[in-house]
């Protein structure tokens, strides 16, 4: 046996680790290093060699199981070692209940065994497992429920209600973080059910629009002069409907890729010049449809590095947008203009502009700017989000200026391409 | 040019062969699923195929490996036009041999001309 003397239980470190866990759990870090970081604490204060902090979870016949949230590292074989580096950071999970632990989870009780070689309730260790010269487990209550346990080995002279008592603080604070974690964790299976619905309706929705856009194509396309006029303005509005819907498809299927972070850009070298007057080509007739004049005013050659289909469809939203809320017989303009570092984008309408406190609104998701009366348009709201979103992955940002009543300017600026000769 | 359009949706296949037919002067044919495709492909020796993804029974993706392996169909230029266009998923078709992707819906006016271009880049 080791002489090691007995650590003493210091109150205030342990009050110390406390405080340290609850404000790197405030902080988003990541739920493994929180839990790490508090049992590497837990074994400290109490002069422990290996232990574990996990969740009691109950299978579907019922039994109670451990997942683990954070556990000593104590692999005795390089198999297990590289089962351990795989599995720990999500948890190991142990549904064998024959054992001291599992007597916790079983009992809802707290475990102390001094000498756990001739404790009854020990299932027995499997062949290589570090010694085990004491052991303490401890459940995790929140209210009635019990969470989760801790579980804790080989302090120097052994465990006694002492420790346990001194404990307390600590697993309060792990019922807290576990209730904590739960709601986290239901609030991002919440966000993914959600994203995942997004993608399926997005999706199914392309085969009937597939039929809608394609017969009107063809009809306008080819029969326009077959049709009297009031149908004619007829099957204009229902190319008119049929390309926003198409744009929303697009801005949800965008935004599905945007939130699960699996927006891939192709980046190449850009003009901007090109992308603008390729988009402008495309609302042009759209634009005359309402009476609104589409402006281009290019100087230099700006160049950026970007994907140039994103880089469209940013530009395609604003310009959407402008068109959506510029009167009738209005202009709007859209303006580039290269900078020392900077390619700028400025698209210009004369609406109805956007009050103060709305202009960093509706850059957010599923926003448009109210109240309805001050921009009298339909849609959900996500054309800018995805503007914002994706400018900002290539490293750009976008404002707005606006006085309501006085139109609004949104501005996109980009890194220039280095090469860049200027204006 | 001699194009077989491969979709489960007979309507899509209307309007894709209207388009292609009207709009680009094509010579089109048409399958109803997978199978059938791949006989009509052996029999009418096709400039290009285009090939739906979601099709019940055989697949797109494996409808396109079919035609590859048949001495008739195995250097027949195939394309796919598909509502399913994230990034993964067009990176898996091409790297299957695709020529390229026409994403639904399609521009029906334009549809003759963009396979034109695809097969073009595709030599």
């Amino acid at each position: 046996m080791t002489t090691t003397p007995t650590p003493p239980l210091d109150s205030e470190r342990l009050l110390w680790a406390i405080a340290r866990a609850q404000s790197s759990f405030i902080q988003e870090e990541s739920l493994s290093v929180v839990m790490d970081g508090l049992l590497q604490q837990l074994l400290e204060l109490t002069g422990s060699e290996y232990g574990f902090i996990g969740e009691r979870l109950i299978d579907d016949g019922g039994q109670p199981y451990l997942r683990t949230l954070a556990i000593t590292n104590i692999a005795w074989t390089d198999e297990l070692n590289a089962f351990y580096e795989a599995h720990a950071p999500t948890g190991l999970e142990f549904r064998n209940l024959e054992n001291l632990f599992g007597r916790v989870l079983t009992t809802q009780q707290p475990l102390l065994s001094n000498d756990p070689a001739h404790d009854p309730r020990r299932g027995g260790l499997p062949p290589g497992h570090p010694a085990l010269n004491h052991f303490l487990g401890l459940p995790i209550h929140t209210g009635q429920e019990m969470v989760g346990m801790v579980g804790i080995a080989n302090r120097p002279g052994g465990y006694d209600q002492e420790v346990a008592d001194y404990l307390a603080p600590f697993t309060a604070t792990c019922a807290n973080l576990v209730l904590a974690v739960k709601t986290r964790r239901e609030r991002e299976e919440t966000e993914q059910a959600q994203r995942d619905f997004v993608a399926v309706v997005s999706h199914e929705l392309r085969t009937p629009m597939t039929l809608i856009r394609g017969s009107l194509d063809l009809l306008h396309g080819l029969y326009a002069d077959d049709i009297p006029e009031p149908a004619q303005e007829l099957l204009d509005h229902a190319v008119d409907g049929s390309g926003r819907m198409l744009r929303l498809l697009d801005d949800l299927l965008q935004i599905d890729r945007l939130d699960g972070d699996r927006v891939k850009l192709h980046v190449e070298e850009c003009d901007v010049n090109t992308v603008l007057s390729q988009v402008i080509g495309h609302h042009r007739a759209h634009a005359a449809s309402r009476d609104v004049c589409l402006v281009l005013d290019v100087l230099g050659r700006p160049r950026v590095q970007a994907d140039t289909d994103r880089l469209s469809q940013v530009i395609t939203n604003l310009v959407a947008n402008a068109v959506k809320f510029s009167p009738p017989s209005e202009e709007v303009l859209i303006r580039s203009r290269v900078h020392e570092d900077t390619v700028s984008i400025e698209v210009c309408d004369r609406g109805p502009g956007i009050a103060h406190e709305a202009q960093v609104q509706i850059f957010e998701k599923f926003r448009q700017a109210t109240p309805p009366e001050t921009r009298n348009a339909d849609g959900l709201g996500l054309g800018l989000y995805v503007v914002k979103a994706l400018v900002e992955r290539h490293g750009g940002s976008v404002h707005v200026v606006s006085e309501p009543g006085r139109g609004a300017t949104f501005t996109v600026r980009l890194p220039k391409t280095a090469s860049e000769g200027g204006a | 040019m001699r194009v077989l359009l491969i979709d489960d949706h007979p309507q899509i296949l209307r309007i894709a062969q209207m388009a292609l037919e009207r709009v680009g002067g094509f010579d089109v044919h048409l399958a109803e699923d997978a199978a059938e495709g791949i006989a009509l492909a052996q029999r009418i020796q096709p400039d290009l195929i285009v090939l739906d993804v979601m099709m019940p029974g055989m697949d797109g993706l494996t409808a396109l490996a079919h035609l590859q392996g048949l001495p008739a169909t195995c250097t027949t230029p195939v394309a796919f036009m598909t509502a399913r266009v994230r990034d993964e998923e067009v990176a898996s078709y091409l790297a299957a041999g695709a020529i390229g992707i026409v994403r639904k819906p399609f521009d029906a006016m334009r549809l003759a001309e963009d396979l034109s271009a695809l097969l073009a880049s595709s030599r």
